[in-house]
């Protein structure tokens, strides 16, 4: 039996700094912004079996995770300790995680503009990063053990329910093991010098036709407003990180927004998924 | 050496780049010298002060001009700003708040990256001059502050 926190034995890549392991927490990136704040760490690693109020980006949108079947990790470095340029860490991080999973897997794991995990279009993991004037702050959720993520629960008109490292066939134990793979991972990506080329042999729907929304409007919204849906040829990703879409045949790159999926033009110019 | 003669050479002279031409021809001799051109390339008449100039907003924002005791706190990223933490959330900061170091003051996000921008000092909150959710360029003016 665990107890609600504890200091665990595991190798962290980034300053030897302490990797805490907690049962259950609000979320893994709240609980590792208490503990960085005052401890004067080069960088802290906190995990937990559970989020209760895990977020994802966009506040309507949590993380939901049963007990014990995700990988749940936020891991902390000091600004001053970071190797690359701060934008790019959503981009790194996603880097890692699809190392670590094509390991794993047998299957393509793509990564979708700038911060989900997909494996055959389906999300097996989430990002989330965040900085303070201190710190930057990797958050990671990676589903492992889920048997099943039933359509009508979890999917949407345009969008596939999620998977897991067990329902794509990889096979893990305790989401904990893959731990000390993924922080080594993070570690190479972060001081990667051709985490772009890595980035575009791996982009999700690269050359393809998507449906995107710029800007705020997917953080202000509860659904997407279509007549702000770009629609476009995704052309990799420019030197800063931003997504380069091609309408029309003029390219332009974007820092903010999101990246609905594949769309096809109907006659009446309603998107459809592919 | 004939009058036209020496006319001729002062028109030769004249339209070369030569500034000086010393001629001996059988113990006559004759010097052409051209003074240096002085080029003015400035000249103040009168020494008031610039006017202050109207410094572009980061965003949408209008154009705005500094006052004189005030630091612009600039993007540090190319990104959208957010003056909430979220979109049901009250701002961080309003025109007249005071703020102490450490206070959140925007968020800029980039790429799905929240980076939380804080005051560095304590401060008056003067003016704020991009909108909720502009695009912003590197080192836009975001927010204008006075150290207290």
């Amino acid at each position: 039996m665990l107890m609600p926190m504890e200091q665990i034995v595991c190798e962290n890549p980034f300053g030897a700094g302490p990797v805490y392991r907690f049962d259950q927490v609000g979320s893994t990136m709240d609980t590792a912004k208490k503990l960085f704040a005052g401890s004067h760490q080069a960088s802290l690693v906190v995990t937990a079996g559970h989020q209760k109020t895990g977020r994802g980006r966009i506040a309507s949108r949590s993380w939901s995770d049963s007990p014990g079947s995700s990988l749940l990790v936020t891991v902390a470095i000091s600004r001053e300790s970071i190797p690359c340029a701060l934008h790019e860490l959503p981009l790194r991080t996603g880097e890692a995680v699809c190392s670590l999973l094509t390991g794993l897997l047998d299957e393509e794991v793509r990564i979708k503009w700038p911060n989900d995990i997909l494996v055959h279009g389906r999300k097996i993991c989430g990002i989330l990063c965040e900085s303070t004037s201190d710190a930057a702050y990797m958050g990671i959720g990676i589903n492992c053990l889920q048997r099943e993520f039933p359509q009508e629960r979890y999917g949407t008109a345009h969008k596939r329910p999620p998977t897991s490292i067990v329902m794509e066939g990889g096979g893990v134990g305790d989401p904990l093991d893959l731990l000390p793979g993924l922080l080594s991972a993070l570690y190479d990506a972060l001081h990667d010098e051709h985490w772009r080329t890595y980035l575009q042999t791996h982009l999700f729907l690269n050359g393809r036709q998507v449906a995107f929304l710029p800007g705020e409007a997917a953080e202000q919204r509860t659904g997407p407003a279509e007549d702000e849906i770009i629609c476009g040829i995704v052309r990799g990703i420019d030197d800063q990180g931003g997504l380069v879409i091609a309408v029309e045949g003029t390219s332009r790159s974007w820092y903010s927004g999101e990246l609905l999926g594949p769309c096809t033009h109907g006659p009446e110019g309603e998107i459809h998924d592919e | 050496m004939t009058i036209e003669y020496i006319r001729s050479l002062i028109e030769v002279f004249e339209s070369s780049s030569l500034t000086e031409l010393h001629l001996n021809d059988e113990g006559q001799e004759i010097t052409l010298k051209r003074e240096k051109e002085i080029q003015v390339l400035s000249a103040p008449v009168h020494s008031a002060p610039p006017a202050p100039q109207p410094i572009p907003a980061a965003g949408d924002a209008a154009p705005f001009t500094q006052e004189a005791d005030t630091i612009i706190i600039p993007s540090p990223i190319v990104g959208t700003f957010y003056r909430t933490p979220a979109p049901d959330s009250p701002p961080f900061v309003e025109v007249g708040d005071t703020v102490k170091a450490g206070d959140a003051l925007c968020i800029i996000e980039a790429m799905k990256m929240m980076n939380r921008l804080e005051a560095e000092f304590p401060c008056e909150i003067v003016a704020i001059h991009a909108n909720h959710g502009d695009l912003v360029e590197y080192d836009g003016a975001l927010i204008e502050v006075r150290r207290i």
